[in-house]
């Protein structure tokens, strides 16, 4: 069986529009074929909405589009909104009521800009892509294909959540070919580029999406292999699950999942779906599993493809199963999976015969304490964030935030109170730690130890006041602790795991860390976040005054303190740093028995140990 | 009025609706069961696509009732939980006109029962009314029909939106239960059948599930869980239970909800459910397993798994 006619068309109507990108075409072709949702993740200009388009177009299917902004409401998304007034007694009644608009005709979606959306505006919306069906009635949906900016690059918007992208069984990662090793389509690219004959339009297709499904669902699906495509997903749930990230769900893995595969015997044209049909699950991965995981998943795919997969090896802990209900309330251990490379020069802090006391590290919690309150996170007023709250309007000033439909109704009769103004916040820009740990090789024994304890002490403090935490260690170099790829996080068990691991190499330098520190500060644009720098030893790589980094600090007004582990006298490098930031500076001291960190100057007031209790 | 066989035949009925529909989770459909019959209202939590709203769904059409399903979202406003406002505008002697606001009761406030999909995505004001008017069964100083309420949610996680409800709000919810996907459960079984019926379309999916039960069977089950009596050999592990958590797991009022209201009254009610869906005339310590239906969010997790524990030493 040939691959289906229309199917070639489709094929030809992509190529024209988008050089290279043959994942994602492929992706677009079986959510077409499949009738399943797709969602294409890349960075802005590489293509995403006109590769879309030009299936859109090619389809010849009717189309209904949304562009999304911050403001896209549940009830745009549904249609147009109507304020249905009708009398009722002496008064009359108000009603808000959503006309069905282009989106309850179209059988196919494109959703432009998926990320921009008020994550929550999206829940309706996403219902209708599972149920096909809105509120007034079943929807003649097919597909929707969504674009959507990578994580890094979307800063105006929440993150959308995995149950909301869910709903996109299809969905793929696209790169900008200028940035990729190989430069032949960048090439190409770039030839059509500077062509100045018109390019050939492709004329609409017009081929009924009907047709391109028939094939797909015709496909047998043999026993043996929906057990293979089985072990295949656990095995990829078992490795984003390692990893503390959301996996695959039970719904897109049946069903949607099923017909996905299918799709792709279709696309081959198989009748009945092979072990090579297994690969469908490349194009599931990509907001499914974190970056860093999708070559492990991408090479268990082809394993699974040459039918090499063993069946999984290791069982999950039992009463813990490997589904992603482990949230934040379980609270179950999460660790990033390091890199093989790195993972080998990792080892357990090796537990000591007569365990010691733990490094006391109240004082300088304590002295922080005054400091780190006052970045607290909470949800704080942000021009981007999400409406939460209403409030009345006391000015015409702040008509903007106001709710539409009640500005509207406002301005032709007036009543007490006046239209609710929406009050937009944002969590999570309260305060920031990074916590820079010195791993050169002279952080052995003991100071390792104290180093993790001052760690696991500060990161405590931290969870507290649910500040963000970022895990750097250096040496000459800094490496900093990612999860799901961002420095900044709240995973603190993971931080807590992972400070547990300790080596000691290299030299010291301390230009890497406070300059990832600060970079990493200054990407979250927010002022006064928290540097905390363990030390054993001044800088003999790189600026040995970190002049650079200390002006940095200043402009971004992040206060650096400093802890210096060792028994000599500190450094003045380190109080210099803290003073001229308005940090703290601390020394390891043995006071009765036990190692304690002892101020050694700073500008705010440290009350003494006896005063402290 | 049915009789109290012919009752229990019916929500039996309801059981049967929920396994056409979805695969494996046999604790969540037995828990919606005796949501439906003791009028208590649940929560079930559990990882995206683990068929939570389906099996809300699915139970609340095969109830009979008149019900309300609403998606919950950011922008949810009270409005479309409780019905239309009316302005009553009536002009005054001497100029101008006085304004009133008034709810005119619709979507929850006239529902038998209520599926609430992503509870913890609504805005804070819209989920105190709501939560509120589940616990009052009041709107104002009316009272509303409603008998259960279903709540569903995802996991809650630091980076995304919704955040967890409060341990008060919660307790509104006298069955609480996780729901986890069946792709990772240790068992392959459910996951291997639920793949084996999607391929052959044999799963229900956008048909809707039958009305196999009514109003009328759920009052004569209601009625009849008064009948089922309660042993003091009972009550008293039920005490024993909490004192094990207490004394054991250190539950205590900072980390725990065992409220008088959901352990000492309502735990009486589902036991009861328990047996009468049984079809036991008394209540017997095997019934004391709906106490983890209760204790998920209620106490500390390592207390919660241990439960069956606790409830088997006790029986």
């Amino acid at each position: 069986m040939p691959p289906p006619a229309p199917l070639s068309r489709l094929r030809t109507a992509l190529d024209a529009a988008i050089v290279g990108q043959h994942d994602a075409k492929l992706a677009l072709e079986l959510a077409l074929l499949a009738e399943q949702h797709a969602l294409l993740i890349g960075p802005s200009g590489c293509g995403k909405s006109a590769l879309a388009e030009a299936a859109l177009a090619a389809s010849g299917a009717t189309v209904a589009r949304i562009a999304f902004h911050r403001d896209t409401r549940a009830a745009e998304l549904l249609g147009e909104v109507a304020l249905v007034r009708t009398p009722h007694g002496p008064g009359e009644r108000l009603a808000l009521r959503a006309l069905p608009g282009a989106l309850a005709r179209a059988e196919l979606w494109l959703l432009d800009d998926l990320e921009r959306a008020p994550g929550e505006a999206l829940a309706p919306l996403l219902r209708m892509l599972g149920e096909r069906e809105a509120p007034s009635g079943a929807l003649p949906l097919r597909s929707a294909i969504a674009t959507q900016l990578p994580r890094n690059q979307a800063r105006h918007a929440d993150a959308l959540e995995p149950a909301q992208l869910d709903r996109f069984a299809v969905q793929v990662r696209l790169r900008g070919l200028a940035l990729q090793a190989d430069a032949t389509l960048a090439g190409v690219l770039l030839s059509r580029a500077s062509d100045a004959s018109p390019r050939a339009e492709v004329a609409p297709a017009a081929l009924p999406a009907a047709s391109l499904a028939l094939a797909a669902r015709g496909v047998a699906l043999p026993a043996p292999l929906l057990a293979e495509w089985l072990a295949l997903w656990r095995r990829i749930a078992q490795l984003a699950q390692a990893a503390g990230a959301a996996s695959a769900s039970d719904r897109v893995v049946s069903a949607p999942g099923l017909a996905v595969l299918r799709a792709h015997a279709a696309l081959h044209g198989r009748s009945e779906a092979a072990r090579a049909d297994l690969r469908a699950a490349r194009f599931m991965l990509a907001a499914r599993v974190p970056e860093a995981l999708l070559s492990a998943a991408e090479q268990l795919i082809e394993r699974a493809a040459a039918g090499a997969l063993a069946p999984p090896s290791s069982t999950p802990r039992a009463g813990r199963a490997l589904s992603g209900d482990a949230g934040a309330r379980s609270a179950s251990p999460r660790r990033e999976a390091p890199a093989a490379e790195r993972s080998a020069r990792l080892s357990p802090i090796a537990p000591l015969r007569h365990r010691p006391e733990p490094a006391d590290v109240s004082r300088l919690v304590r002295a922080l304490r005054g400091q780190l309150d006052r970045a607290k996170a909470e949800r704080a007023p942000d021009p981007g964030g999400s409406p939460r709250k209403r409030a009345p309007l006391r000015s015409l000033a702040d008509a903007a935030d106001a709710d539409t439909v009640e500005l509207a109704l406002y301005a032709r009769a007036s009543w007490p109170g006046g239209p609710a103004l929406l009050r937009r916040e944002r969590r999570s820009r309260g305060g920031a730690l990074v916590l820079l740990r010195d791993i050169s090789a002279s952080m052995e024994g003991a100071r390792t130890r104290l180093a993790a304890d001052v760690v696991a002490g500060l990161v405590r403090a931290a969870a507290k006041r649910r500040m963000r935490v970022a895990y750097v260690e250096f040496h000459h170099d800094a490496e900093p602790f990612l999860v799901d790829g961002a420095l900044f996080h709240r995973r603190y068990r993971a931080l807590l795991e992972r400070a547990r691991l300790a080596r000691a190499e290299g030299r010291t330098s301390y230009e890497a860390p406070l300059r990832v520190a600060l970079e990493g500060l200054r990407a979250l644009r927010q002022r006064g976040g928290h540097i905390a720098l363990l030390t054993d030893g001044v800088p003999v790589v790189g600026d040995a005054r970190a002049a650079r980094e200390r002006a940095l600090a200043r402009e971004l007004g992040a206060r650096i303190h400093t802890v210096f582990l060792g028994n000599e006298e500190t450094p003045p490098l380190l109080v210099e740093l803290a003073e001229e930031t308005g940090g703290l500076c601390f020394r390891v001291a043995r006071d009765r028995g036990r190692s304690a960190l002892v101020p050694v100057r700073g500008p705010y007031p440290v009350a003494p140990l006896r005063a402290l209790r | 009025m049915p009789t109290a066989a012919a009752a229990r035949e019916r929500l039996r009925e309801i059981e049967e609706q929920l396994d056409a529909f979805v695969v494996g989770h046999g604790e969540a459909k037995r828990a919606l069961l005796l949501a439906l019959l003791c009028r208590e209202h649940i929560y079930l939590e559990g990882p995206p696509g683990a068929a939570k709203t389906r099996m809300a769904e699915v139970a609340a059409r095969a109830g009979g009732l008149r019900f309300f399903f609403y998606q919950l979202h950011r922008d949810t406003r009270l409005a479309e939980l409780v019905g239309d406002v009316v302005l009553e505008r009536e002009p005054l002697a001497g100029g101008g006109e006085r304004i009133a606001q008034r709810t005119l009761p619709g979507g929850i406030a006239t529902a038998e029962l209520c599926v609430l999909d992503d509870i913890s995505r609504a805005p804070g004001e819209a989920l105190n009314v709501l939560l509120r008017l589940l616990q009052e069964r009041k709107l104002g100083d009316a009272p509303i029909p409603l008998l259960t309420a279903i709540a569903t949610s995802n996991p809650q996680r630091d980076e995304y939106y919704n955040e967890p409800l409060d341990p008060a709000n919660l307790d509104r919810f006298a069955l609480q239960l996780r729901v986890p996907g069946l792709l990772g459960a240790l068992d392959e079984a459910p996951a291997r059948e639920l793949l084996e019926r999607a391929a052959a379309g044999a799963l229900a999916d956008d048909a809707r599930a039958r009305a196999v039960c009514d109003r009328a069977a759920l009052d004569a089950a209601y009625a009849a869980l008064a009948g089922v009596a309660v042993p003091q050999a009972v009550r008293d592990a039920l005490l024993e239970v909490l004192r094990i958590l207490r004394a054991e797991y250190g539950c205590d009022e900072t980390n725990s909800l065992l409220t008088d209201r959901s352990f000492l009254v309502k735990s009486i009610k589902l036991l009861r459910g328990h047996a009468w869906l049984a079809g036991r005339a008394a209540v017997a310590s095997a019934d004391l397993a709906v106490l983890r239906w209760m204790t998920t969010f209620r106490v500390p997790e390592e207390a919660h798994e241990k439960m069956d524990e606790i409830v088997a030493r006790v029986a």
